[in-house]
């Protein structure tokens, strides 16, 4: 069978079947999943350069079309760094390693990650990779679930998919000559909880943070999240049964 | 599970359709899956290993207070977060209607808007060209004197984002006191169209619908507006319906590819100007086709055309001259013009044309920054007037502001060189004397000569005394007319070296405009004061001061009251009411007068609704009546007319002009236009024929240069640029050029390319296929980069009628930079 199909022989493609493939093409069908809808998100149709017939567009002002087979390696777009990984959707086995518990360090870890990325807590993050595209299917390819992408872990989103992604979450631009800052900041954010209370020890802690635009509690603290934040106890679904909320924060400025 | 999957699929060849949907299945099964991962292995208390610096931060040491964002007019409410007396977070407000608890990028970071570290702390004066530390007591004594030695010679320029107290004291002072009506804002470069719009076209200002359209209409037309990036909360609003599963087609009209793009489903590029025309045509087929809504129009419209010589409210015309105007715009007629396909013509007068379709209108600097501005407003609401998508929830033609209180205070309150507060206008002698009573100033104060508009007060401040300025000393409170007057080389630079000129700056950080100024205020911003603005939607919002200013800075209203009662002292008549008390005369319980032009008395008393309450007293005149100040402490903001129900409630209006909504319309009459240009009702239909814009491309200078925004920068940047997440996301300006131009010049992105009008060049990065696409023979600039200064390069044109300038077109030459 390889044999045959010596002119698609990636070298995942042409070895014997099992995970490694099984990996590759759910990485293909993800894509292409991925692709469609994004495609079928976007019914306007790029203008192009005021050609209208095929014949128009061969002439100069058309642009250069590429054959699939040179795709690789003419990379397109600023995610074309992601172009030759695979990419696997969060799961047990793609994004942990054994399990261990949490630790003081590796949730100072955790929360230092966060703060990186968040200008106070409860900040929308910036997007720490460029994009170039703007519809929400393209975010929610990957960061619907969460997914694997080499040794990058795009997490989960932790609220409901809006339309606009990019409406709060801001990229850097990397498309000029960087310049410097334009100027430098004193504000110290909130920073980061670091555990709710408790009523006793052992008692369940009350969430230490509001849960607006936080609904999904399995975004950060599920097996997607960063590995100080998980929950020691996945099996159990219903959060809020045993976490209350924190009414102060829940209705933070209400009482005007 | 996946030796199974590998089985299934050993006949690779035969079975492939089988096999890619499993895999399909098992991908989206383990995502699903996903949530059922893992073991109890951890500790059960292991989550809160981390108990010694334990802080349930954000619950009990940070107190929370609602303000609206300080940035565009959406008017979003956020929940401010401080602690230890800075603010350190910012959340949406879910109790807000108008952003629900959602905010855009800009507004999640507002709070770091005040911690740059180059804040203005103290007044500075120039001194050997040099800005100098001095104290607010000579900085206030040196203004008074400068006003005192010539007060027809001195301008108040204000803005949009003046809160309403700020704006109110800035007008009382200005034409109940200085007798003076040298005052306007940046808005109107800004919103001058949408007024002038609204005027001609009901009689009175502002939208009769309200965002609450956005979530009715069934198809959302956006001409020449861009709100993903620049009401980015209002187009969620709207494109959030459809993760609900509810439809609405978007259609954008526009003159390149945007972001708001996108999410439409129709994109119809206009050749620049041509907006006009597309109106016309969309005018003609209803009439041509007969769908047009007669009853409607027998019952609550008119018709008008422009007069001769021009005129504002023009002149009235038949429904048969009307007719016989459109006529000439045929679809192909309009295609010839505008470049749009004579098909989409018609598929946009058949959706006007349906009385099943909600269609909401939204606009903002595309139709206001256009030398026929006030015409095309007239245009789009003529369509929607003569189509009846008018009145109805969904059915709405809605222009959007671009400032937090363009509405509130310039429009509202009336900060501009006609107008007096609530409507009303200086060349009115009722209006006058209406103002003078509620102001309690003699008879004959307020001149009922209009004042400079702002292209005319900053060309003659900077034209020398000597060569007929009649300017001399001019005051800025925030705003940055350094970087977003057009054609700054003629209207701000020409500052630079006059002897005779004085410029006064209120600002909060070093900007394009301080750097000419002679003397600069550090100003308290947003939550660092009280304040109300007033939004897009006739929204009137209150916040508290929450955090001090820093340094020695202070509120705007405080100075505007300081050089008042300095110029009170002087012994300036104007400062004086009818009793001979000082102008800003505010008592205690007691009856007893507080010091308030002395900063440590400021805040003794709430000046905010000492001077709301007196400027209510103007509000009842255009209906637009205002709630009592304690109303908007307890709510989100209340849209006007707030009419008090028999039972003592506050009840705010959503759609203006309509029965059983708007408390101004008599039971029975369904839709009344009740401030009416013909008094009679009705709203005018206005026919205005499309003419060439004063520049076009030619051999010398043949693209297109338009000027507007981007998401991450509100307006010349000063408040974003200084915060890091914003800054880095968009660090500079650039030029927006299709590829087939940049081919044909050589560039590829990241290169620099030179602009160059018959006013002034720049160097800019080109970007191709970037945030935005224009189309072949146009490029697109952001005005946010005071390095790069765009309007060095723009045209001083403006409407006829509004006095707004045109930023959206005019001609350049493009080509590569040579490096020497």
């Amino acid at each position: 069978m390889s044999e045959d199909r010596g002119g698609l022989s990636t070298p995942l493609a042409v070895g014997p079947l099992g995970p490694a493939l099984t990996l590759f093409l759910t990485g293909v069908v993800a894509i292409a999943l991925v692709g469609f809808v994004v495609g079928v998100s976007h019914p306007v149709s790029v203008p192009t350069a005021g050609s209208s017939s095929p014949s128009a567009l061969e002439s100069s002002e058309g642009l250069p079309s590429v054959t699939y087979s040179e795709l690789r390696q003419h990379p397109i777009g600023p995610n074309r760094d992601f172009q030759s990984w695979p990419v696997a959707f969060a799961t047990a086995d793609s994004l942990s390693t054994e399990p261990r518990p949490v630790t003081a360090a590796s949730k100072r870890l955790a929360l230092d990650e966060r703060s990186e990325r968040r200008a106070f807590n409860g900040a929308p993050p910036t997007i720490p990779h460029a994009v170039d595209a703007t519809s929400s299917a393209a975010c929610l390819g990957c960061h619907g679930g969460g997914a694997v992408i080499g040794d990058r872990v795009a997490r989960p989103i932790p609220h409901a998919a809006f339309e606009n992604c990019q409406q709060c979450h801001a990229a850097e631009l990397d498309v000029f000559e960087k310049v410097p800052a334009f100027a430098h900041s004193s504000f110290e954010g909130l920073p980061e909880p670091t555990e709710g209370s408790r009523a006793w020890p052992g008692a369940p802690p009350v969430m230490p943070h509001s849960t607006q635009m936080r609904e999904e509690c399995i975004a950060c603290h599920g097996p997607a999240g960063r590995e100080g934040l998980r929950t020691s106890h996945p099996e159990r679904k219903v959060c809020t049964q045993c976490h209350a909320s924190s009414a102060d924060l829940e209705r933070r400025g209400a009482e005007r | 599970m996946n030796q199974q999957r590998a089985q299934q699929a050993s006949p690779f060849e035969s079975d492939r359709r089988n096999f890619l949907k499993l895999t399909a299945m098992a991908a989206a099964t383990s995502v699903a899956s996903s949530t059922a991962f893992g073991s109890s292995a951890f500790g059960e208390t292991a989550f809160g290993a981390d108990s010694t610096d334990a802080t349930e931060a954000g619950a009990s040491d940070v107190r929370w207070d609602k303000a609206p964002c300080r940035f565009c007019g959406t008017g979003c409410h956020v929940q401010v977060g401080v602690r230890e007396g800075k603010v350190v977070a910012i959340a949406g407000d879910p109790l807000a209607e108008v952003n629900k608890g959602l905010l855009c990028m800009k507004g999640y970071h507002v709070g770091l808007a005040l911690y740059g570290k180059d804040r203005l702390t103290q007044p500075l004066l120039r001194v050997d060209g040099e800005l100098q530390p001095i104290s607010w007591e000579r900085a206030i004594q040196i203004a008074a004197e400068k006003i005192h030695a010539a007060p027809e010679r001195f301008a108040f320029y204000g803005s949009g984002q003046w809160t309403i107290p700020e704006g109110y004291a800035a007008q009382k002072f200005m034409k109940g006191g200085l007798g003076n009506n040298h005052i306007d804002p940046n808005a109107r470069l800004c919103m001058a169209s949408a007024v002038t719009g609204f005027i001609a076209t009901y009689g009175v200002d502002e939208p009769a619908g309200c965002y609450d359209d956005l979530d009715q209409c069934d198809v959302l037309i956006t001409w020449g507006n861009n709100p993903a990036e620049m009401h980015p909360v209002l187009y969620s609003r709207v494109v959030d319906r459809r993760s609900r599963g509810e439809t609405v087609e978007i259609i954008d009209i526009s003159t390149r590819r945007t972001r708001t793009t996108e999410h439409a489903q129709r994109h119809l590029v206009f050749r620049p100007h041509s907006d006009l025309a597309i109106a016309n045509g969309i005018a003609h087929l209803l009439i041509a086709n007969g769908n047009y809504d007669e009853e409607f129009v027998n019952k609550h419209c008119a018709f008008r055309a422009p007069s001769d010589p021009p005129t504002l409210p023009g002149r009235p015309i038949s429904f048969d001259e009307y007719k016989g105007f459109v006529a000439e715009y045929t679809p192909e007629h309009v295609e010839k013009i505008s470049g749009v396909p004579a098909d989409e013509i018609r598929y946009l007068a058949a959706l006007f044309g349906r009385r099943d379709v909600k269609i909401t209108s939204l606009w903002c600097m595309g139709m206001n920054q256009h030398t026929q501005g006030t015409a095309i407003n007239c245009l789009v609401h003529g369509i929607h007037l003569l189509s009846g998508h008018f009145g109805r929830a969904g059915d709405a033609p809605t222009s959007l502001t671009g400032q937090p209180s363009a509405c509130g205070t310039v429009r509202e309150v009336g900060t501009l060189a006609h107008a007096l507060p609530g409507g009303r206008v200086v060349m009115n002698s009722e209006h006058r004397a209406q103002s003078e009573q509620i102001w309690n100033v003699p008879a004959g104060r307020i001149s009922p000569m209009p004042g400079f508009h702002t292209v005319a007060m900053w060309d003659s401040f900077c034209t020398p005394l000597a060569d007929g300025g009649k300017l001399d000393t001019l005051w800025v409170q925030v705003t940055n007319p350094g970087q977003t007057l057009p054609n700054l080389h003629k209207l701000f630079n020409r500052k630079e070296g006059l002897e005779d000129k004085f410029l006064i700056v209120s600002e909060v950080y070093p900007t394009a405009t301080t750097a000419l100024a002679d003397l600069v205020f550090p100003s308290a911003m947003w939550v660092e004061k009280n304040g109300m603005f007033g939004n897009s939607e006739r929204r009137t919002q209150q916040w508290f001061k929450q955090v001090e200013p820093p340094g020695d800075a202070r509120d705007d209203v405080w100075q505007t009251i300081a050089v008042a009662h300095r110029l009170h002292e002087l012994g300036v008549p104007g400062m004086k009411d009818k009793d001979g008390r000082f102008l800003f005369r505010e008592e205690d319980s007691g009856g007893k007068e507080v010091p308030i032009w002395e900063w440590e008395h400021y805040y003794d008393l709430n000046v905010d609704e000492r001077l709301f309450e007196e400027y209510r007293k103007f509000t009842r005149l255009k209906h637009k009546d205002l709630a009592p100040y304690s109303e908007y402490v307890k709510t989100r903001g209340l849209r006007w007319p707030v009419v008090q129900s028999d039972a003592g409630e506050w009840r705010e209006t959503r759609f203006r002009f309509v029965e059983e909504q708007d408390p101004y319309v008599a039971k029975g009459k369904g839709i009344d236009f009740y401030h009416s240009p013909t008094h009679d009702g009705r709203a005018q239909v206005w026919f205005s024929p499309y003419v060439d814009p004063p520049e076009s491309p030619d051999e010398a200078y043949p693209f297109w240069l338009c000027t507007g925004r981007v998401i991450e920068h509100w307006h010349t940047g000063t408040m974003t640029r200084r915060i890091p997440q914003l800054d880095r996301a968009m660090p500079r300006a650039y030029v927006e050029l299709h590829r087939a131009d940049a081919e044909a010049l050589g560039v590829t992105s990241g290169d620099v390319v030179v602009i160059e009008s018959r006013r002034g060049r720049i160097e800019l990065p080109a970007w191709i296929d970037g945030r935005g696409q224009p189309p072949r023979g146009s490029v697109f600039v952001p005005f946010f980069d005071e390095s790069k200064l765009i309007n060095e390069v723009t045209l001083d044109a403006y409407d006829p009628f509004s006095k707004q300038p045109d930023y959206k077109k005019c001609a350049v030459s493009v080509r590569k930079l040579v490096k020497p």
